[in-house]
């Protein structure tokens, strides 16, 4: 276990059905752990809704979070952000 | 004739199998309580709406049926959020109904406006507000399917009045669907990049254990395979550990059986569990309170954890090989899987036994009743069929170490994963609802029976012969044992020498009580309480400072356990 190591700057995909209520559960599967959202883009993607969200965490808390999120209600897929795209996302509105 | 959406919900839960509804009126669900006036399904009218939510829950949790609660809006449906909290915690299948102002004025801080949704968001396994009278009977359904499928939890379903007041003039022109489904909702997913196989590589891991032992918990009666996980262990014969929840799941005549694990564990399972070299775990959460120090949980072993609901797979300490799926089907294709020529693990087996568990205090001496040989007595004498509930503290562990002999899983009711106190009461009323004619018997601790008294009120009101245990040591006695252990007995308001008279209280209610304060007396006030015609209260003066041991430090390795107090 890496209890040492410093957090990450890192972000999950989540598909999602944009049923009452989903999107404030994945916004608070990381909000839970104590994490800060740094960035969260979210739209509409054909018969789903796709959310990408940045955080600074550990990779066990974003492991325990995609977990989390696989068995959320409304929750289709979860994945990784590459660290490209993260930096895309910070500076999306900018 | 025009129908209500009162109307409708009610037949919603009916088509749903709905009996009964644990409830408290108010404002904003008085439509409901209107629609129920003259409906065949019953209404146990509790006396705070925490009591409706733990009420809920020991039906669920003695039956497997769904449980159901209602409140209105504000202060009513905030009173349900510990039930909730504790459903969602140990996975038990409950619909709750709030009332809400009427949608108009959502947003304006309406009178006894509270955001139900966004408070209970992080409690349920799902919850949503009512938008359309005529979407009702799906919401409904939706709403049972959640709770009652995959990992089993609370959902939440709030009801703007306005939508159970309004008339539909066509009743013919509602739908109730048969089944339904949620959008984005596959209870028994694997985990992303998980073993296509995983019994067979089970197997394989199997036949090169030396040591394994196997866990049951809560997850083995949530999924009906008790049988099939009893069968499997039959042939297996490797040591067994069970979880609080899942005692009763194995016989404790059976020799390969080490009883509880954990915190208050025995030793024998505690010392089996830290010297494994495969785990396998069958639907248990592997909570902190049964891992101890995660790092040092199963140092040697492999994990492989049975599993309905990805989100419990390694949460403290990595799995090796989930097995996602209903353990009524696992269970059994594994023990069909295995093959004849199985290792012998004889060797390992009377090894997890060679050294007994020490011998435990029965707190004697003072001439006050032992809380433990109470207890044991009280095990012995009940009915083999009874129903115990128990609250939060030193007399739940206590209980729960003696609780092996139970025949059944579903006959022991505690709140595990939240520990709230003030659970036993209202569960144990819920437990009766679901099974008029058998023994139902409460154990608290002289705290927590505090914290729903008033549901003595309930019990009366419709002759639960419910059997009250208070077990007295006028502390907060598990706060106050972790005080004088770990803390130098700085006792910080923890002492409850002022405590009511609990005999008098329960006659006000209506309810006789026995008052046990010696400990020769003990059999004989036992028998008489229990075969006393229905309700009673029993307190048990029992000696203040009594301790449950074995006891496992917060944090400390499962190894580590403690057996008594230090000398000072
Ligand atoms: C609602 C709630 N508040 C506080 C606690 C913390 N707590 C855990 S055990 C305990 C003491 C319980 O005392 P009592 O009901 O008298 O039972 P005993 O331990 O003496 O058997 C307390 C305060 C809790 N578990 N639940």
């Amino acid at each position: 276990m890496t209890a040492t190591a410093a957090p990450a700057l890192t972000g999950l995909t989540v598909d999602f059905h944009n049923i009452p209520g989903a999107m404030m559960r994945v916004l608070n599967s990381f909000t839970r752990r104590g994490l800060v959202i740094q960035a969260v883009h979210v739209a509409p993607m054909g018969d789903h809704h796709r959310a990408h969200v940045v955080v600074e965490a550990l990779p066990i808390t974003m492991e325990q979070t995609i977990r989390e999120l696989e068995s959320t209600v409304g929750v289709d897929a979860v994945a990784p952000i590459e660290s490209a795209q993260i930096e895309r996302l910070l500076t999306v509105s900018r | 004739m025009p129908i209500t959406g009162a109307e409708i919900l009610l037949e919603s839960l009916k088509r749903e199998g709905v009996e009964v509804i644990f409830g408290y009126p108010g404002g904003a669900n008085i439509p409901i309580y209107d629609a129920l006036y003259n409906s065949p399904i019953k209404h146990v009218l509790v006396r705070h709406e925490q009591g409706a939510a733990f009420a809920a829950e020991g039906y669920a949790r003695a039956s497997g049926r769904v449980g159901v609660a209602l409140a209105t809006s504000g202060p009513g449906a905030t009173n349900l959020v510990t039930g909730i909290a504790d459903a969602k915690m140990d996975g038990i299948p409950l619909v709750c109904l709030t009332g809400q102002v009427r949608q108009n004025v959502i947003g304006t801080d309406a009178f006894q406006e509270t955001d139900v949704v966004g408070l209970t968001l992080p409690v349920t396994k799902w919850n949503a507000m009512i938008t359309s009278t005529r979407n009702i009977p799906t919401l409904i359904a939706q709403a049972f399917y959640v709770a009652r499928s995959g990992r089993p939890g609370p959902v939440l379903i709030d009801i703007p009045v306005n939508f159970v007041r309004e008339k539909i003039d066509d009743p013919a022109s509602i739908h109730y669907p048969d089944s339904v489904t949620v959008p984005g909702y596959t209870p028994d997913k694997p985990p992303t990049g998980s073993e296509a196989r995983p019994i067979a590589k089970l197997i394989e891991m199997l036949q090169n254990a030396k040591r394994p032992v196997a866990m049951v918990g809560g997850g083995v009666k949530w999924a009906g395979a008790v049988k099939q996980v009893r069968d499997l262990l039959d042939t297996l014969k490797i040591p067994v550990i069970s979880t609080v929840h899942g005692l009763g799941t194995v016989s404790e005549d059976r020799d390969y059986y080490l009883g509880m694990v954990g915190m208050h564990g025995t030793r024998q399972s505690n010392m089996a569990v830290s010297h494994s070299d495969l785990l396998i775990v069958f639907g248990a959460r592997l909570d902190d309170r049964v891992t101890g120090d995660a790092a040092s949980f199963a140092r040697h072993a492999k994990i492989a954890h049975f599993e309905i609901d990805t989100a419990q797979l390694s949460r403290v300490r990595p799995c090796d090989l989930p097995v996602v799926g209903d353990l009524k089907f696992t269970a059994d294709e594994f023990h069909e899987s295995l093959p004849a020529n199985l290792p012998d693990w004889s060797e390992w087996r009377k090894e997890t036994t060679a050294t007994p568990n020490p011998a435990e205090k029965v707190h004697v001496g003072t001439g006050k009743p032992s809380p433990t040989k109470m207890l044991e007595m009280l095990f012995a004498m009940m009915d083999p069929d009874a129903l115990m509930t128990t609250d939060v503290g030193q007399h739940q562990m206590w209980a729960a170490q003696r609780a092996s002999g139970i025949a059944n899983p579903r006959q022991h009711i505690t709140s595990g994963g939240l520990g709230a106190m003030g659970f036993a009461l209202p569960a144990a009323i819920g437990a009766q609802m679901a099974y008029p004619h058998r023994q139902v018997i409460s154990v608290s601790g002289d705290g927590g029976f505090q914290m729903n008294i008033q549901e003595l009120a309930t019990i009366q009101r419709y002759s639960l012969p419910i059997k009250v245990v208070i077990i007295d040591n006028k502390y907060l006695g598990m706060v106050r044992q972790w005080q004088q252990l770990f803390w130098d007995r700085r006792y910080s308001e923890v002492d409850l020498y002022d405590n009511p008279d609990f005999i008098k209280i329960s006659e006000a209610y209506g309810i006789p009580g026995v008052l046990m304060s010696k400990a020769e007396s003990m059999e004989a006030q036992l028998k008489e309480f229990l075969a006393m015609p229905g309700s009673a209260t029993l307190v048990v003066e029992c000696p203040a400072e009594a301790n449950v041991y074995p006891m496992v430090p917060a944090g400390a390795a499962l190894t580590d356990m403690v057996w008594e107090e230090k000398k000072k």
